[in-house]
């Protein structure tokens, strides 16, 4: 009998720790969404737009973590799947499709494709290697994008058509353009927290604890990364053509090996592998900068060290700080 | 009967160091077949080589009359090898429990489902609590598996391996760095086992293979220089020459 209770207990106490970071979760993304009526009142179509760019850079994170926090694979070529995406949208834009189903359809396709490929490759090696190889693949769509002088060259491409639905111009920037994302990044987040905790997710785990064991027990690890690395491209693609609709501009510096690194950063100071974790850092990052900014110029001086303090002191990142003020209440 | 398993001039070479040296060996159905010798006589390479975690230079690994040696490791699983480490390998952040869940899940069904909740499988946790408890563990299956203590570890090891349904068991050291008492209650255990589950031994603890061993082959320098049953091994000189030392007998 004592034993059954024990086990209820700590059920219970995971059962708790899901049900606050679902909260929390929740939260955060019911305040993006009054954030357009906030803004009304103060801060106006400024801080509306950077709450856009944030919200479309959680995209691309939360699907990073899928690979850095559930997979353990540190890809330090993600933006590439941002260019890819953006540059997808653009010149699907200037050949005349305007029609946002087709072009999202071809943006899925393409960067799934590319993450089909490239991850293949990639998945071959592991540790630093894989974090040069998927910087190495980064670095050659970025200089392939630079070349495409039909579309800008390296001075990119300004778009002067935004992807319609139906008619609806909901993908141009402002209010339409903010909720879509919005819409996108919530499905994003439910997607990649239901995936890792499926039979998949599980498997993917796993495997960033313990491949050897993995695969003695029966599972081809190699086949659940390959899946992983596509579905994360896939999803930093539709982030892209998000780029693509919020700037009306495309240019191959987003696919960039800094805006990579940026990512990472957001996940890992977000806290890797957690629900809520890539979502708060790329928020956070993103709005610190840019508060960070307006206070002085030099303010990459006071940036850098924050986050030294937030690495060495949150362990878990945000949300590790946030859970451990939780746990004390 | 044809044996269970069969390993046919097995060589494998580390640089210019022999480790195996067409090493021939049958594990028969419903036996336990312990291998000894000293340390560095290529007993866990052997069990890696079985395995499909190291690849030999030559030879053949069939199992139940399936030439499986050019299958990977995930695929000879599937075919029915089941193995434990020397050094513990488990999966440390998640709960005994789940460890053991993802054992069965390896060899229940496709993996690749991407919706609903894996830790809530009854189907996966069943047969999971089913083996912890055949196994005495069922009272742990909450607990972190990286804070268990080492003893409780090489248990784990067993119960993941024997989660897969395997057709045989490569154990590799299950007892080591066991204190006596925990090293005689895993002894017991294994005795069990051994009525369903053939086995491959790999073991330094004398005590526990002559309890549990119907055939023993002695190993050294990679090749095997005696085998038979355990009276026949302990009565061998070369068996006594290469590990049980002279006053064995």
């Amino acid at each position: 009998m004592k034993g059954v209770s024990v086990a209820d207990a700590g059920a219970l106490g995971q059962k708790r720790r899901t049900d606050l970071s679902l909260f929390i979760g929740i939260v955060v993304l019911a305040l993006l969404a009054v954030t357009p009526f906030i803004t009304g009142f103060a801060g106006g179509k400024y801080v509306e737009a950077l709450v856009l760019k944030a919200m479309i850079l959680a995209i691309a994170a939360v699907s990073l973590d899928l690979l850095i926090g559930q997979g353990g694979l540190v890809s330090f070529g993600h933006a590439a799947f941002v260019g890819l995406g953006s540059y997808v949208t653009g010149i699907a834009l200037t050949e005349g499709v305007t029609n946002a189903l087709p072009v999202l359809a071809l943006v899925i396709s393409i960067s799934g494709l590319f993450a089909l490929i490239t991850g293949a490759i990639s998945l071959r090696t592991s540790g630093v290697y894989f974090i040069m190889i998927t910087l190495a693949f980064g670095q050659m769509l970025f200089f392939s994008l630079s070349s495409l002088s039909t579309y800008g060259g390296d001075d990119g491409l300004t778009l002067w058509d935004s992807p319609t639905l139906f008619g609806a111009y909901i993908f141009e920037a402002g209010s339409g353009l903010f909720y879509s994302a919005l819409v996108i990044l919530a499905l994003t987040w439910l997607l990649v927290w239901r995936l890792a905790q499926s039979r998949f997710g599980r498997v993917l785990r796993a495997g960033k604890q313990n491949a050897v064991r993995v695969g003695t027990l029966g599972f081809d690890i190699f086949k659940y990364r390959l899946v992983a690395y596509v579905i994360a491209g896939l999803l930093a693609g539709i982030a892209g053509f998000l780029t693509a609709c919020q700037a009306e501009y495309i240019s191959p510096a987003t696919a960039a090996w800094q805006n990579s690194g940026n990512l990472i950063i957001m996940v890992v100071l977000g806290g890797m592998g957690t629900r809520n974790g890539a979502l708060l850092g790329a928020l956070f990052v993103v709005l610190i900068e840019e508060s960070l900014s307006l206070i002085t110029l030099e303010w990459k001086l006071i940036f850098g060290p924050l986050l030294v303090l937030i690495v060495l002191f949150a362990k878990g990142g945000l949300v590790g700080l946030i859970s451990r003020s939780g746990v004390r209440q | 009967m044809s044996a269970l398993l069969q390993l046919e001039g097995l060589v494998k070479n580390f640089g210019s160091l022999c480790v195996a040296d067409n090493v021939s060996l049958e594990l028969r159905r419903n036996e336990c077949h312990a291998l000894i010798g000293p340390n560095g006589a290529g007993k866990s390479t052997l069990i890696n080589l079985v395995s499909g975690n190291f690849r030999p230079e030559s030879g053949k690994v069939i199992l139940d009359g399936v030439d499986v040696s050019e299958y990977a490791t995930p695929q000879r699983a599937h075919a029915g090898l089941g193995r434990t480490f020397q050094i513990t390998s488990i999966i440390p952040g998640f709960s005994v429990l789940e460890n053991v869940a993802l054992a069965v899940q390896a060899k229940d069904g496709s993996s690749f489902r991407f919706f609903g909740r894996a830790s809530e499988e009854e189907g996966l946790n069943g047969r999971a609590r089913e083996v912890l408890s055949t196994l005495g563990f069922l009272h742990r299956q909450d607990e972190r598996s990286g804070d268990l203590s080492h003893g409780e570890h090489r248990v784990l090891e067993l119960a993941m391996a024997l989660a897969g349904a395997p057709k045989c068991l490569l154990l590799d050291e299950p007892m080591a760095g066991m204190g006596k008492a925990e090293g005689e209650l895993l002894t017991d255990t294994l005795l069990e086992i051994k009525k369903k589950v053939p086995m491959l031994l790999v073991e330094h603890d004398m005590e526990a293979v002559f309890k549990l061993a119907d055939r023993i082959s002695v190993m050294a320098y990679g090749r095997i220089v005696a085998s038979g049953t355990p009276d026949e091994v302990r009565a061998d000189e070369q068996a006594r020459a290469a590990y049980l030392g002279s006053d064995a007998a």
